[in-house]
């Protein structure tokens, strides 16, 4: 027997993972996928059919033009948001198109200022369950020109709440876990992290309330809980990234309107110091999914997410804020240096625009 | 069947197809975990290395069908940061001989014990990069190739580190050298850089 049959013959035999320890993991890892914002992409495929009878063949063409062009829809079919909600979001789009947004001048940043907490839930090696609440904060700083590099800046993560007693430290372990040091991309069109440019396509989105969402919901077909929660994610989603101009957000607040379920879930919501009125639509997942208006300025404050039932494993309880997002906007002259195309490390490969970098963490040549 | 590489492409839109690595990998990498760090940790380090892999997927590199050298790599890395079990799981090894699972129980076993014992202890003391190419060819069942995109260094230098290695081994476990059967292609692979 050489060196090597030999290391090879030392642990043959050892066993499988128990079907426990296989399932625990999957579970774990099918969590942590459900956390991640899922993002609705375009679905051409999917069109709605509205007639039949003589002229199939016209009638088609004209559905497929009028569906196209958002004309018709789904929009308004089975109603709209509550009454006092529908006339708040009409007032707040007013008063977008009021506020001029703000102008960045040459070599000026637009700054999106994210803040933001999440739940993350965690079993143990002793099998006990506890939650917390995870700080992730992001500013991106958009160039006027959209050539020049754009800079992500990426806070280190901590636990901010912690649901159960006695696991303060742990929580904590398991916040920071890969996200200890503050992290700085910088990127020509956004394209962080070796990505495509960013675009977007702010400019293909409809004005028009009704066609707006006739769109949406077109687009989002399939994807969800159910076709009105996940037009209202294409809103906060698209709220969320902070450059959403002032006719476009109007827009979008209308169609929020056109929403079934959406009602004003908070007169005075506060978020990060900020108070506004909260619209919020309950979801058959058991969660309030709420997005948050200054109703004088038609600004975005942001959005929450409320618990609706008792968890089972860990003292997190129906009422609960279990995530939410604050988005500042501003003009700034300058963002911060250093980092590069795949932020704090790592290099590109594959080319420019491949979405991938070497992995600053693995050990290179000698 | 779709390749892994594929599957990793899709996640990117559909987060959720990613679990379908875990279906596929989990197991290898339980199993080459627990030979390097014991099955106490052994659960951990899998579950953990999904997560991780998870989070870094746009760092795969698509142009390898299979994810298993990648997965193992990170793995390593996570047995690293737990080094501490690793090298319990040697000292004890070094001490008592290896557990009564991992070796069968054939004429040979005392020799096998003592053997073993020689060189879990040389194992402990090879310099980390030699010791994570050597296991991972030997345990991970990578071959060459598979070793240098796990550790994301050329081949030739996963050529030298497992000569490096194995003399060593001979030497502390007093074998002789054998006809070196050899794995890993001649071929020179791209690598990461």
């Amino acid at each position: 027997m050489d060196e090597l049959q030999l290391l090879r013959s030392f642990g043959k035999d050892v066993a499988d993972p128990s079907a426990e320890a296989l399932s625990r993991g999957r579970r774990g890892l099918v969590e942590h996928i459900g956390q991640q914002p899922a993002i609705a992409r375009p679905n051409s495929k999917k069109r709605i059919a509205l007639f039949s009878g003589t002229s199939a063949l016209a009638a088609g063409a004209l559905v497929a033009t009028l569906v196209f062009t958002d004309v018709l829809g789904l929009a308004g079919w089975q109603g709209g948001a509550d009454a006092a909600a529908a006339s708040a979001l009409g007032n707040a789009a007013a008063a977008a198109i009021e506020n001029s947004d703000p102008v960045v001048g040459p070599g000026q940043y637009l700054k999106v200022d994210t803040e933001a907490a999440f739940m993350g839930q965690v079993q143990n090696a002793d099998w006990e369950n506890f939650a917390y609440l995870e700080s992730q904060n992001l500013q991106m700083y958009v160039p006027a020109d959209h050539s020049d590099e754009w800079v992500f800046v990426t806070e280190p993560r901590a636990a901010i709440k912690v649901f159960g007693e006695g696991f303060e430290e742990e929580a904590q372990e398991s916040a920071r876990a890969g996200f200890e040091e503050e992290q700085i991309s910088r990127a020509p069109f956004g394209g962080f992290d070796n990505s495509k440019p960013r675009g977007w396509r702010l400019d293909e989105l409809p004005r028009d309330p009704q066609r707006l969402l006739n769109y949406i919901y077109r687009i989002t077909a399939g994807h969800g809980v159910s076709a009105d929660g996940q037009a209202f994610d294409f809103i906060s989603t698209t709220l969320r990234t902070g450059v959403v101009p002032a006719e476009l957000r109007a827009a979008l607040y209308g169609a929020l309107a056109g929403i079934p379920g959406v009602e004003i879930t908070d007169e005075a919501a506060t978020l990060n110091g900020r108070t506004g009125v909260a619209f919020g639509r309950e979801e058959e997942d058991g969660f309030l999914y709420e997005i948050i208006i200054d109703p004088d300025s038609g600004l975005l404050i942001g959005e929450r997410i409320v618990q609706l039932v008792d968890s089972k494993l860990v003292p997190v309880f129906a009422g609960e804020i279990i995530g939410w997002t604050a988005i500042t906007t501003t003009v700034v002259d300058e963002a911060p240096p250093g980092g590069s195309l795949c932020g704090n490390g790592g290099e590109p490969v594959n080319g420019l625009g491949s979405g991938q970098c070497s992995d600053p963490n693995r050990p290179r040549t000698d | 069947m779709t390749s892994d590489n594929e599957i990793i492409r899709r996640s990117w839109d559909n987060p959720a197809v990613f679990a379908e690595m875990y279906d596929r990998h989990a197991t290898s990498v339980y199993r080459y975990a627990a030979r390097r760090a014991g099955v106490d940790t052994a659960d951990d380090i899998m579950a953990e290395t999904f997560l991780v892999a998870f989070e870094r997927r746009n760092r795969f590199d698509s142009a390898f069908e299979s994810a298993l050298p990648w997965l193992l790599g990170i793995a390593t890395v996570l047995i690293r940061k737990q080094r501490g079990s690793e090298a319990r799981f040697l000292r004890a090894v070094v001490a008592s001989g290896p557990p009564a699972t991992v070796v069968e129980n054939h004429d040979d076993r005392l020799d096998a014990d003592l053997s073993i014992r020689a060189l879990a202890g040389a194992i402990r003391k090879l310099p980390a990069r030699d010791r994570d190419a050597l296991l991972l060819y030997a345990w991970g069942d990578l071959d060459y190739e598979g070793v240098a995109l796990a550790l994301n260094i050329p081949v030739g230098t996963v050529r030298s580190r497992l000569n490096r290695a194995r003399r060593v081994l001979r030497q502390s476990a007093g074998v002789a050298p054998a006809q070196e059967v050899d794995r890993g292609r001649t071929s020179t692979a791209p690598i990461v850089r």
